[in-house]
């Protein structure tokens, strides 16, 4: 496996004010993990996961601790940088999909495009790719509301990898949806880590270890045990 | 920026009663703004031109209480020929016309066997040529009356002084105004005047229906004796006269006042020495006119106003709901990248969009609307029985308030705006993707 480190977190906590006492959601996390790697994050409510997830993403900021993603330090970057950084190096999938209601499923897809700032033409052209890699482009024109869950979620990946990012972070991505139909997003997020992408996935699911090559558990904001799986097929 | 402006329209576009009911807001307060001012302006300009008794440089002298506003009484008859010649010399006195009232009791009209006459009083004006400058009256068919001969001229509406029945009269014909002891004077027709292109009961107490040279017509004198020998002295009690220019109106009224009350003056021997000589510019009149009628104006305006600041208020009161709902949108936003920056201008745009669509609209919709306002003011005009005024109304457009309404309309979507969009801008992303 290639060993680049694509984020690298050190002594990372977040502290949350609660009453008069803190709350310690992330208490001095150290991990590193690299290109190409697809990372199962598991944990049960309170473990601070999300909170991490909000962390490496750059919606949240920590409260001490250095953060790299791809590179480049985050320590003390402005609101505005920050946003650079989730539509450069980040993409998104959520467990309820998360697609702007009034967009139709291509418009969703370029949605970080236009914000990058790239010509209509460009990124629905990248967009109709996106959408036709997750075998969906039959539906770039509809609304979400006129689409199925599992399809909605492929939209939100597709959305995801829009902007070439360098990492995936995906927050409970079956919790909404079917057996079956996890099953199938599962494996488009395998072929899309096998791709070399870096997929970070947060579940309660147990189920989804199997699609991972690294598993991280959490309890208490602190990682109790990071292991390697071994792929059962 | 391009992008998010398209977005900006997409979403009003995706709730589009919400927008059309926050438009109308706008489009009404503009709307009524601009047809409150243009209205305003129409029927201000209609109402001065009744009281444009006189030539633009016009105005009447009289004997009164001087002050603001002056006091004039026509009724004291205290200037004499001498002061008409000596007022005329002043270096900016254009014309000056006596105003001499002579009281009639009727007309009579002989056509070989034939007679008709009418009774009812009525004043005939006793002048020289220059008062139909100062009146701003024209000739119509005919000429002015010439000093010294029985001639007279006569306004429009006396052409049917005898009635269906009776025969028309025009110019030529020969006419007997009977005077207050029965006894008849001849007067012939030379001249009819054009009909006033408004006519109210304003003008209508202030336009002459007959007005005939002072000479041989007016008798009014004051004796004076000198010598042991009565002197018949013919005095009148106002006088008409005109500036040389508009510049120039100040000039010529305190020339005359100084004239009347210099030692050259006759009428300052015939005054009651408790009043005063006044002079009532046409200038002074429209004044006071246009200050009434600016107040009544200024007054709508501002009820219209709020109306203006009502459609801003539910502008502001639409995007703060849109901004509340869309929160998690605006989590997701700020999740695939949108700066707040991006987040802010989505919203301050759509806002935007609204109070400058608004302001269109209403600035239209104002204008068209002003024609049928002033239209209706008109109709209403009629009803009276055109007894306090009638005529066409101009449509005269406040530009200056379209403009400002207008400017304020969008100035007021971006101001609504501003808040509702800091709300969005300000979000925490982890927070507003939670959002239910």
């Amino acid at each position: 496996m290639n060993k680049e480190v694509v984020i690298e977190a050190r002594g990372l906590t977040k502290i949350y004010p609660s009453g008069d006492k803190e709350f310690k959601a992330l208490d001095d996390i150290s991990l590193k993990i690299y290109r190409g790697e697809f990372i199962i994050i598991m944990g049960p409510s309170g473990s601070g996961k999300s909170t991490l997830m909000n962390i490496i993403g750059c919606l949240d900021r920590p409260t001490s601790g250095e953060l790299y993603i791809d590179g480049r330090g985050i320590t003390g970057l402005s609101d505005s940088q920050l946003a650079e950084i989730r539509r450069e190096k980040n993409g998104f999938v959520f467990q309820s999909f998360n697609l702007i209601p009034n967009l139709s499923a291509l418009r969703n897809v370029a949605l970080p495009l236009s914000f990058k700032g790239i010509a209509k033409s460009d990124r629905e052209s990248k967009a109709r790719e996106m959408l036709k890699k997750m075998g969906i482009e039959q539906w770039a024109q509809k609304l979400p509301s006129q689409l199925s869950g599992g399809e909605q979620q492929r939209v939100a990946i597709a959305r995801a990898l829009a902007n070439d990012p360098a990492v995936i972070i995906a927050d409970e991505p079956t919790g909404n949806l079917d057996s079956a139909i996890g099953k199938q997003v599962m494996d488009l997020l395998r072929v899309i880590s096998k791709e070399g992408k870096t997929i970070l996935l947060v579940t309660h699911d147990a189920n989804l270890v199997k699609y991972g090559n690294r598993m991280i558990c959490m309890r208490d904001g602190k990682v109790i045990s990071g292991k390697t799986i071994r792929r059962t097929k | 920026m391009k992008d998010i402006f398209r977005m900006s329209l997409q979403t009003l576009r995706s709730y589009k009663l919400r927008s059309f009911l926050t438009l109308l807001g706008v489009i009404i307060g503009i709307g009524a703004v601009i047809i409150v001012t243009s209205a305003g302006s129409s029927v201000s300009t209609f109402i001065e031109r009744q009281w444009n008794f006189f030539d633009p440089t016009g105005m009447l002298v009289g004997t009164g209480v001087a002050g603001n506003p002056p006091q004039l009484s026509i009724t004291n008859r205290v200037f004499t020929t001498n002061d008409v010649e000596n007022l005329g010399k002043l270096p900016h006195v254009k014309s000056i016309a006596p105003l001499g009232l002579m009281p009639i009791h009727g007309l009579k009209k002989r056509e070989g066997f034939l007679n008709w006459s009418k009774s009812g009083s009525q004043t005939v004006y006793c002048s020289n040529p220059a008062i139909l400058d100062v009146l701003n009256l024209k000739v119509e068919r005919g000429r002015v009356f010439q000093e010294g001969k029985n001639e007279i001229v006569i306004s429009h509406e006396m052409i049917n002084t005898f009635g269906e029945t009776g025969p028309p009269l025009n110019v030529g014909d020969t006419i007997y105004l009977v005077q207050l002891d029965r006894s008849s004077i001849k007067a012939t027709i030379v001249g009819i005047l054009e009909e006033p292109e408004n006519f109210s009961l304003v003008n209508q107490m202030m336009h002459p229906t007959i007005i005939c040279p002072v000479d041989p017509y007016y008798k009014s004198f004051s004796g004076s004796n000198i010598g042991g020998i009565l002197h018949k002295i013919t005095v009148f009690s106002a006088l008409y006269a005109t500036a040389t220019d508009k510049n120039h109106i100040q000039e010529a009224q305190d020339e005359i006042i100084g004239y009347l009350n210099s030692s050259a003056s006759d009428a300052i021997k015939y005054k009651d020495p408790s009043s005063d000589f006044v002079v009532l510019t046409q200038e002074y009149i429209i004044q006071r006119v246009d200050q009434l009628l600016g107040i009544i104006t200024l007054f709508i305006t501002a009820i219209a106003m709020i109306s203006l600041i009502v459609g801003g208020i539910g502008i502001a009161n639409i995007m703060f709901a849109t901004v509340t709902e869309r929160t998690r949108e605006i989590g997701i936003m700020m999740a695939v990248g949108g700066k707040r920056g991006d987040i802010m201008r989505l919203y301050l745009y759509q806002s935007t969009v609204i109070g400058t669509m608004g302001a269109i609209l209403g600035a239209i919709i104002g204008t068209v609307g002003t024609f049928f306002v002033v239209r209706m003011i008109e109709i209403n005009l009629g009803n009276f029985g055109g007894q306090f005024a009638s005529g066409t109304i101009p449509v005269i457009f406040a530009f200056n308030w379209i403009a400002l309404a207008t400017f304020v309309g969008i100035l007021t979507g971006i101001l609504a705006g501003v808040l509702p969009a800091l709300k969005a801008a300000r979000m925490d992303p982890v927070v507003a993707l939670r959002h239910e």
